[in-house]
This record gives C-alpha cells, structure tokens and sequence, in this order.
C-alpha cells in the first residue's frame, strides 16, 4: 500500500497516517484496529476516524467503521494561584503521590472517575480520564482541595478564568467486516502536541469547561 | 547434624527442620585428602534461591555505599514481602532490589537520592523509580517525602566542610523553602544551592562543580535555584555565623 502521509514502523509493527482536517494521526494494526489520536473533542475524532476510514475504503481494503469509542482524554487547565504541592501531598496522602526527584508534579488519582491528574506547583493542571465528562468532574472534585493549598502571591494576574484547553482526545477503534477480538486498552499518548493546537479559539469546546467561572476562582 | 539450628528467619520456613551439617575430624575426608559430601548446597535453598541472590545484592549494593547493617536487614524483609506477595513478578530482581533499597533508606530516616542508589546499582534511575511506586503500592505503605535537611550532613562530609558551615547551610536551605522562594525545585538542589551559598560565605568556597558532583545535580541546576535564594541571602543566613565574604560580595550565580 503506498501513501504519502503515511509512515510504516516494522518494529511497532503498525502504519501511522496523518490527516489535516482534523489535524489527526491514526496508528494502524494489520488487524484493522485503529487509534485516532490528536483530535479536540469527541464528535471530531469520531469524524477524523470516519474519515481515516473512508480513505482506506478509496485505496480498496473493505472495511467499515465499528466499536468506536473514545479511551483516553488529556486535558490541561490552569489555576489563578500558584500551590504548595508539598503541603498538598502531606495532606492527601492516599491518592496522591509526589516525588521531586522523579517529577516536579504531585499525582493525583481520583479511583471512583479513573482520572490521573498531575498538580504542578506553577498551578497547572493535567487530568487524564476516559471522557471529557470524567475530565470535568475531575476538576470539579480537585478545584476545592487546591484552593486549600494555594499560595499567596502579590503578583496575581488580573485572568481568573479556568480555561480547559482540551486536547489530545486518544479515541476508538475500527475494524474490518469480520468478527473479532474485544478491543484493547490504550496506553495514553502526550500532551506535547502543544497548546496551539487546541487554542479553542472556537469557544464552544471550552464552554462546558467554564462552566464554573470567576466567582468561584475569584478567593 | 543439626536440629532446629538457627536458619535466616526470611528464608523458606523458620521451623525446626534437620540439616545435615559439615563432617568435623578426619571423617570428613576420604583416602586422598580431599573432603567427602559437599556441603548441602542443592537441598538447603529449594524454594527461595532468588531470594538468597536477592539479599546477596543488596548486601553488596549497601556495602558500596557503607550502609548501616540495620537498613541492610530492613530492605531484605521489604523485599521479602515484596517477592511473597507476587504482584511485582515480572520485575528484575536486581530493579526491585535497588527499590526496597531505596526505600529502607527512606524509611530509616536516612534517605538517599535515586542517583546515589543507581551509582551502585546497574538498574537505571527510571525503572527503580518505577517499581519503588510500584512497591509502595504492593506493600500498601507510604513514605515520607524528603527534606533539605536530610542530606546536609552528608554532602557537606563528603566535601569536608566545617559544621559551621554545615549548619549554615542547613539553615539557609530551611528557611528557603519557608519562604517558598523556590516552588517546584527539588530538594536536593535547593540543598546544593544553600551550600554553595554558605561555602562562598566562608572561608571554605567550593564551586558549583564540586558541590554538584557530590549532590548528583548538575551545575547549571544549582545556578538556577542560587539565583532564586540570592535576593533574600540576608534574611537566609543563621545570626551567629561568621561572614567571611560579606552578603553583599556574594557571587550573584
């Protein structure tokens, strides 16, 4: 098969494809599974694999889209005060864990949502969960245990919005037209692609995550 | 013979059990000098063999680094847990070894940096600190989580400064991180930071070279962390400690 977005790894054993409308990368399986990484939002990667799937139906594999769903979020947000991560950790030592000399974060598990958050010291946040929903109900649950822990600063900035830049939604699965095995579970991909890539500059993603606005932020 | 002799309590079964033991006087030796049985080497560790290579490692490992024989004996029964439970068994022995290592370390009050665990050690640094997360979660356990202070005393021997010095240091690196002025860093740089800060005071300097071949950080490292502690140098120093450089003379990184 040839293909000029496309990049084959012998040792992964698997092809990676990159599309531009959504700005997506699909890792595919000689099994027909496929992961759709880098989309914004849910209902995009749901497009970028229907799209990924319409082009191997035009190189002629017959295939169609099934079990799709979505397995991975990674979202950032940033809190308006900086925290004191060591006091944090003492103080939640059952679900978090911090250690300096391997990561300048404390990490956060929340079991009941299966959400990883990483809680940075600047007052960034990074939560991992498998929807955006469980994203959100994440910092709903961390947002109180922080504001506990912040740090005052004379130098606050006059933003007290809580912008969750959602990006890197690691969605679904794809299969050929005959029966198969369960899907697998994913491993989590970075969040490196940088903030401009999810630059919401389309409010109407980061709605639902400014639902909690300035007055809460604002002690 | 002997009965119900005094076994190592972490191996296989504390219990009364014979062994035959080595043949004393001249029945142990056949016609030709040489000495009859072979001490019972393929009976004696039936079940547990990984775990007598275990403990030999972490002997050795903590004999490099003159370790007490207490901690010795606390990471052997760390990783006996840690191999009864099973929940690490894909591991190498060698990783979860350094790992309870490190954690005995820790847990005597006495921690030691991953750096120095893995000078010793040919596990790298990530994979013992990933069976170490792994190990607090098997054993259900947390640690402590590290201060400047615990370092002091031996970075500061190690570079054979004065206990003036020394407390110096520890009190610039203390109240430091009182003050916040350094979020985010690790400890043990902050530590590199404070005693570099208290060397360049006194009459024994050392460069940030030297400091940070001892500490296992890198120089540039404890540049950055100095350059956050030097604007407040004069409310870091103790009362009573004799400046031989003045505040204002120090280097500003």
């Amino acid at each position: 098969m040839e293909g000029t977005n496309v990049e084959y790894r012998r040792e992964n054993a698997m092809v990676t494809m990159k599309i531009r409308r959504p700005y997506t990368t699909a890792s595919m399986w000689s099994s027909g599974k496929l992961t759709v990484t880098g989309a914004t939002s849910e209902p995009d990667s749901r497009i970028a694999a229907r799209r990924f799937s319409r082009k191997l139906q035009r190189l002629g594999y017959k295939v169609r889209l099934a079990n799709f769903r979505v397995v991975n979020v990674l979202a950032t947000c940033r809190m308006p005060f900086a925290i004191r991560i060591a006091q944090f950790s003492q103080a939640h030592r059952a679900n978090a864990s911090y250690e300096p000399e391997l990561h300048p974060g404390v990490t956060y598990k929340i079991k009941e949502i299966k959400a990883v958050l990483k809680i940075f010291s600047t007052g960034s946040i990074t939560v991992t969960a498998p929807s955006v929903s469980n994203v959100e109900m994440a910092i709903h649950q961390i947002f109180p245990l922080v504001v506990e822990h912040q740090m005052e600063k004379l130098k606050v900035k006059d933003k007290f919005e809580l912008n969750v830049h959602k990006h890197n939604i690691v969605a679904g699965r794809k299969r050929k037209h005959r029966g198969g095995a369960l899907p697998r579970q994913l491993k989590k991909s970075r969040t490196n692609e940088g903030t401009s890539l999810s630059e919401c500059d389309t409010d109407s993603d980061c709605d639902s995550g400014d639902s909690f606005d300035s007055n809460e932020s604002a002690d | 013979m002997k009965f119900g002799c005094f076994q190592n309590p972490l191996l296989s079964g504390s219990d009364l059990s014979t062994v035959i033991g080595r043949p004393t006087g001249s029945s142990g030796f056949d016609d030709s000098g040489q000495p009859r049985y072979q001490t019972n080497r393929r009976t004696m560790n039936s079940s547990d063999r990984a775990l007598l290579t275990a403990f030999r490692e972490i002997s050795n490992m903590a004999d490099r680094i003159n370790l007490p024989r207490t901690i010795v004996d606390r990471s052997n029964t760390l990783f006996k847990q840690v191999h009864d439970g099973k929940t690490l068994k894909g591991r190498s022995n060698d990783a979860i070894a350094s790992a309870c290592l490190y954690i005995a370390c820790r847990q005597e009050g006495v921690p030691r940096t991953f750096k120095e665990i893995c000078a010793v050690s040919k596990i790298p640094k990530k994979e013992i600190g990933r069976c170490f997360k792994l190990i607090l979660k098997a054993l259900e356990t947390s640690v402590d989580i590290i201060t400047t202070g615990d370092f002091m005393s031996r970075f500061c021997s190690n570079l054979s400064l004065p206990t003036a010095v020394q407390r110096a240091a520890t009190h610039i690196a203390k109240k430091a991180v009182e003050f916040d002025l350094v979020p985010g860093r690790s400890p043990i740089s902050v530590a590199a930071a404070a005693i570099y800060m208290a060397t360049q005071a006194s009459e024994e300097k050392r460069t940030q070279k030297e400091i940070g071949d001892v500490a296992g950080v890198a120089d540039v490292t404890i540049k950055q962390s100095y350059k956050l502690i030097y604007p407040r140098a004069h409310d870091l120093f103790p009362e009573n400690f004799k400046l031989a450089t003045l505040i204002d003379k120090l280097p500003q990184q």
